[in-house]
């Protein structure tokens, strides 16, 4: 028989068991997200570190004096005494900025000290490698855990595990791999995130009239889309394609947009809006105008106004999972030129310390004021729930870390992709002030740790999947086969 | 056995995956739950409808008018340039600038999307409505100030006076005009009467001409048929 | 130092398929299509490892792929060994969704997992009358004309375009010819040549804009010239010249294989038109640390070397791995960081770069990537010569040899470098340089099927599936026929019954 008389046969038969066939994987069995009652909440917050913050450049500096080898000291990635600082009590060190002419083209970044003086006490290291060097597939798998859950984000299960009831729980500002979808098909289809690329004016989009120029009174509009929903029953259109799986799923979020996103009356609440500068009647409310003194630039510096945007997110109860961070566009603003790396932290591919110690400083820099404000803030504020730092977990997520070494004695250099690196957690849910696993100095690799115990062992060697198993376990997220790691939970 | 078990299957995936067509009523808001509450759906079952007494289309290949044909559609339908359409608070593009995305579109150079998104987002009805009443309330604006008698889509209402009258020759005008530049085909008579459902009395009711205007060009365009191909 | 890989540039690596019973397979695929030639899987591309796998880090395999395991008798070489294998299960239901494995495999779904399942005709249950507006399960020329219309106009008809359309006793064939009518006509317009088709290239052109033409980001160079402090903007290279050639060989016509084959350069005329020329482009940017085009006609292939291109991808590597690796995506459709396109090379990798890529769980992807990427070795990235310095000392401008060619390059890089060793290999055809590698690309089927995808999903916004698979075998294949014109594809993509029957 030819192949293409056999297909048609086949296919033939296939029809013949159309009537049996299931939907697709989409729309079969899908997990259901659980409502959990505010007070059990909680809040898991990513930093997306685009293009590979090396840990080594960050918060586990190795000292030339560490080597035992000067000569090895100086192939490697180390640095000397008066390079890095600490503050009493902190199990870090952290790289010290350069000095301000070695930036060249950015504005001088701020220091990590802030940053690990108030904070440290909650951050954790947690040493590990990954199993890509390509930055998409490396982004992803570093919130996929590389499979470990079915394919699912972290932010994905954290929105099953909390974002029951929540109008949009999983918000997502990444770029890249980290703005990838999970790939598990059972995932409920409200657990997939929101792409949010304006964060300034996101707000308006929660809205089908505030804001609006428009002199169309409010209920007249409900009145219309009454109308309107009823037209989308009568067309000859809406009633032929009803089994469009995209018709469905539009009709589904028309239905929750007006009915539930509207009601919470988001417009002024989550808009980023300069208070000296209101418009159309719309007021920002008394916190957003803190975050404007906290972060005086997020006008038109984007990074903050993501990190703004998250923060607000989570303050009204609106996500359990907020994804923010650099993109591969640097951040420039009228008061400041340019603030970040073209790339982020590639752009250690060209000078790697420079771009290193402005990265990591201006990532300590948003974390420090995002931390802030989720220590001052009840969550939903509502003192009876407790400040939102109570609840919360931030994860900087990476792709890789950098090659470990230099051309002997170079000040200024290069690096490529390594899988060698570690994560930073910050969160009181963990015990902090620490370092799970360690570096080894001759060679400047970060090794692995017992997950029970927490002691260091340079035998072990954890990738993604360990990484978000922990950070499930912290979170309570429970999962098949979940690498837990009772080390780092707080008793 | 496995039969009967697969029929069953069925009928369950028939539950979740029929059509969600809402209800003309309003829903009301869920309250927050106070206590803890187990899995349970994401939504409750839909009402159930009967299907229409003619051949349906399997919908695999509806196609979502994305950004670009949604934005010139409307420029065309409502006789609008591109800026005219939505500016948010003002100021910004609404579908270029910040929507972008909810509407299907990438971004490159702004925000570094590569590729659009699959689908439509948890945002994008709400952002709908907004260009369309921005949009549609630019038209009738434009036409209320025409004092030459050229107003391009609401000539055939006093958009000065009060809504007319149900039945009036200045709505069915007004509803084929809409139905034509926006759907490019004729209402039918049941979609006709529809739009004039708009002017039964209450208090949600338009106030005026210029209102009536609006609420019909909303409702067209931002129908079903409007967004999708 | 340790064996773990680690790369100077961004670089695919992926975990082996290890157990005790299976190492890396990375033959999988070539196997299996040694073995099903004719399956659609096999049609211009190989199949992926999910085919067999649920995953591959730590390796766990689907139902279908558990059957295969238990069929290899393990006692000769897994490539000897698959094909028997692979054909003692094809009776077996192995994922039970009632359909044999052999029949999936056929009709293009998957054999391991039971939520794939083949595609059945759109039918109509013969006791419903006709659907009023729509020809449900034939082709609707109006519905078709809407859908086309809106895809490459970026319109939909309006009512006075759709009136043939209504007149109930219209000809099927004149409705067909008035929508080609409208569609070459919008294929040469506006909306297609400066929206529609442009924004089909942002994945594979990946611009980023303060590294291009219009970047704001000023840098001071560490070096002072006759004229005082150098300051210049940092431009790697101007990627509009990427988006002009993406548009023009896919437009009007012209032949897609230009996308890997174009000696030339598309300039953009000070009237907003554009021009072909064959000669280098200096930098016309006198603030800008790159721009134009620095690469010798006889050593250029399209898209693959253009300067945005190589910069973006090479940046400072040795071996461009990345580079090779973003070729092989964008323009044969296959991502080798999804184990999509391993083809693996006897010997390699050889690790000429000394990156540790022969540990078996970077070799999987790398025996077929490293060979790839050999030809894109004398290709330089961000680098330039010793005159582009002295030009920017004297004059405070630079000129540099970004995306230039320099055959000495990989033996600078990489001093064991030796071009009988690094044998650069594509699709299993031994390539003499880049040019030659850009040659077999433009001539496979894996560059006939990717391009008839993309346009495929673009207009249907899914991957193909089931019987969609042959209506793209189809497309593909008539490529050639229609001397590989994209908007031929376009208008034959029209006349399938996918794009056309609601």
């Amino acid at each position: 028989m030819d192949k293409l008389g056999r297909r048609t046969m086949l296919r033939a038969g296939a029809a013949g068991l159309a009537s049996l066939a299931l939907g697709p994987r989409s729309v079969m069995a899908r997990e259901a997200m659980t409502v959990v009652p505010p007070a059990d909440r909680k809040l898991l917050f990513v930093f997306c570190a685009h293009g590979g913050a090396a840990m080594i450049d960050g918060l586990l500096p190795v000292l030339d004096t560490e080597v035992g080898d000067s000569a090895l000291a100086g192939t490697l990635d180390v640095f000397s005494e008066a390079q890095i600082d600490s503050v009493p009590g902190s199990a870090f060190r952290f790289v010290k900025p350069l000095e301000a002419s070695a930036y060249s083209f950015l504005k001088p970044p701020p220091s990590m000290r802030d940053f690990v003086q108030k904070h440290g006490a909650d951050a954790a290291v947690f040493c590990h490698d990954v199993s890509s060097v390509n930055h998409n597939v490396a982004q992803a798998r570093s919130l996929s855990g590389a499979g470990a859950n079915a394919g699912r984000t972290l932010m994905e299960a954290m929105a099953v595990r909390y974002g029951g009831g929540m109008l949009l729980p999983n918000c997502n500002m990444g770029t890249d791999g980290y703005i990838e979808h999970g790939v598990d098909g059972s995932l409920p289809a409200k657990a997939r995130h929101e792409v949010i690329t304006a964060p300034l004016l996101f707000a308006t989009g929660t809205h089908g009239t505030r804001g609006l120029a428009s002199a169309v009174r409010p209920d007249a509009v409900k009145r219309a889309r009454r109308v309107r929903d009823l037209l989308d029953r009568e067309t000859v259109f809406a009633n032929t394609f009803r089994k469009s799986p995209l018709v469905a799923h539009y009709l589904e979020q028309r239905s929750f947009g007006a009915n539930e996103l509207e009601a919470a009356d988001l417009v002024e609440k989550l808009l980023l809006l300069d208070p000296a500068s209101a418009k159309a009647g719309l007021r920002p409310t008394a916190v957003t105008a803190e975050l404007f003194k906290r972060f005086p630039g997020l006008a038109q510096n984007d990074v903050q106004a993501q990190t703004c945007l998250a923060f607000l997110l989570a303050y009204h109860g609106v996500a359990t999972s907020l994804t923010f961070g650099f993109r591969s566009d640097p951040v420039i603003t009228e008061a400041d030129g340019v603030i970040t790396t073209p790339i982020a932290f590639d752009y250690s591919h060209s000078s790697h310390r420079l771009a290193q110690t402005a990265m990591w400083g201006h990532l300590a820099a948003q974390l420090d004021g995002l931390i802030d404000l989720l220590k001052q803030h009840d969550y939903l504020g509502d003192p009876s729930l407790g400040k939102m730092w109570d609840r919360s977990l931030i994860y900087v997520a990476t792709d890789f870390g950098r090659t470990k070494t230099r051309a002997a004695g170079a000040g200024s250099w290069s690096t490529g992709h390594d899988l060698n690196n570690g994560s930073l957690v910050i969160s009181p849910l963990i015990q902090g002030n620490r370092v799970y696993g360690g570096v080894d100095p001759k060679t400047c690799l970060t090794y692995g740790f017992d997950r029970r115990t927490g002691a260091p062992d340079k035998g072990v060697v954890l990738e993604e999947a360990a990484v978000y198993g922990a950070i499930a376990h912290a979170l309570d997220i429970p999962f098949a086969g979940r690498q837990d790691c009772p080390a780092w939970l707080k008793a | 056995m496995r039969t009967l078990m697969m029929i069953t299957a069925l009928a369950c995936i028939a539950c979740e995956s029929s059509p969600s067509i809402p209800s003309p009523k309003d829903q009301p808001v869920s309250p927050v739950p106070q206590k803890p509450v187990p899995a349970q759906p994401e939504r409750p079952a839909q009402e159930q409808e009967a299907p229409p007494p003619y051949a349906l289309s399997q919908g695999k290949s509806v196609l979502w008018k994305r950004y670009a044909a949604f934005e010139r559609d409307l420029m065309r339908g409502l006789d609008l340039g591109r800026d005219e359409l939505c500016r948010e608070l003002g100021d910004r593009n609404c579908i270029r600038d910040v929507h972008l995305i909810a509407l299907g579109g990438n971004d490159p150079f702004g925000s570094g999307i590569h590729r659009p998104p699959p689908g439509t987002l948890g945002t994008t009805p709400m952002v709908v409505d907004r260009v369309l009443l921005s949009a549609c309330s630019a038209r009738a604006a434009a036409d209320k100030a025409d004092k030459q008698g050229e107003a391009k889509v609401f000539g055939a209402l006093q958009l000065a006076g009060p809504a007319p009258a149900p039945g009036s020759e200045a709505v069915a005008k007004t509803t084929e005009t809409l139905f034509r530049r926006l759907l490019a085909r004729d209402p039918k008579p049941s979609e006709a009467a529809l739009i004039e459902s708009l002017l039964e009395p209450g208090e949600d009711a338009p106030q005026s001409a210029e209102e009536f205007a609006v609420l019909a060009c909303f409702v067209v365009g931002s129908s079903l048929e409007f967004l999708f191909q | 130092m340790s064996l773990r890989c680690r790369v100077t540039a961004p670089v695919f690596l992926l975990a082996a398929l290890s157990t005790s019973a299976a190492h890396a397979k990375p033959e999988g695929p070539r196997a299996f299509c040694e073995t099903y030639p004719e399956t659609a899987r096999c049609m211009g591309t190989v199949p992926d490892c999910s085919l067999c796998h649920t995953s591959t880090s730590p390796a766990a395999w689907n139902a279908y792929g558990l059957d295969v395991l238990a069929a290899l008798p393990k006692q000769a070489g897994f490539e000897q060994e698959l094909p028997a294998a692979l054909l003692a299960v094809d009776a077996r239901d192995s994922d039970g969704d009632g359909f044999s494995n052999r029949d999936e495999l056929e009709l293009g779904s998957r054999p391991g997992d039971d939520a794939s399942r083949p595609s059945t005709p759109e039918s109509t249950p013969s006791n419903l009358p006709p659907n009023p507006d729509y020809l449900i399960g034939r082709y609707d020329p109006a519905y078709a004309y809407r859908r086309a219309s809106t895809l490459y106009c970026g319109q939909s008809p309006s009512y006075d375009e759709l009136a043939p359309f209504r007149a109930p006793d219209a000809d099927a064939s004149k409705l067909r010819a008035l929508i080609h009518e409208r569609i070459e006509a919008c294929l040469h317009g506006e909306y297609w040549l400066k929206e529609g088709l442009v924004r089909l290239g942002d994945d594979r052109i990946r611009p980023i804009t303060n590294l291009g033409q219009d970047s704001k980001v000023a840098i001071t160079l560490p070096i002072s010239s006759l004229s005082g402090e150098i300051k210049l903007r940092s431009v790697m290279a101007d990627y509009s010249y990427d988006y002009r050639l993406w548009v023009h060989a896919l437009s009007g016509d012209r032949d897609a294989r230009d996308l890997l084959l174009a000696r030339y350069f598309v300039v953009e005329n000070a009237d907003g038109t554009t021009s072909l020329t064959e000669e280098l482009i200096a930098n016309p940017a006198k603030d800008a640390t790159a721009g134009g085009q620095k690469l010798a006609k006889e050593y250029r292939a399209g898209m693959i070397t253009s300067m945005w291109f190589l910069t973006r991808n090479t940046m400072f590597t040795s071996l461009p791995r990345t580079t090779a690796a973003a070729a092989y995506r964008a323009y044969l459709g296959m991502d080798i960081s999804k184990m999509q396109g391993l083809m693996p090379v006897a010997g390699e990798p050889d690790d000429i770069d000394k990156m540790g890529v022969k540990e078996a769980r970077c070799a999987v992807c790398h025996s077929t990537l490293d060979p790839l990427a050999y030809a894109f070795a004398p290709y330089n990235g961000l680098q330039t010569g010793i005159g582009a310095v002295f030009e920017l000392v004297l004059f405070g401008t630079l000129n540099g040899d970004f995306g230039a060619y320099d055959e000495a390059r990989p033996t600078t890089r990489m001093p064991e470098w030796s071009w009988a060793e690094q044998q650069p290999v594509l699709l299993g055809k031994q390539v003499k340089s880049l040019r030659e590698w850009a040659e077999v690309a433009a001539e496979s089927d894996e560059f006939a099927r990717n391009l008839a995808n993309v346009f495929f999903v673009h207009a249907l916004e899914h991957e193909p599936e089931g019987a969609e698979v042959e209506e793209l075998g189809v497309l593909w294949q008539g490529l050639r026929e229609d001397g590989y014109s994209a908007n031929k594809l376009i208008h034959r993509l029209i006349d399938t019954a996918v794009f056309g029957a609601p």
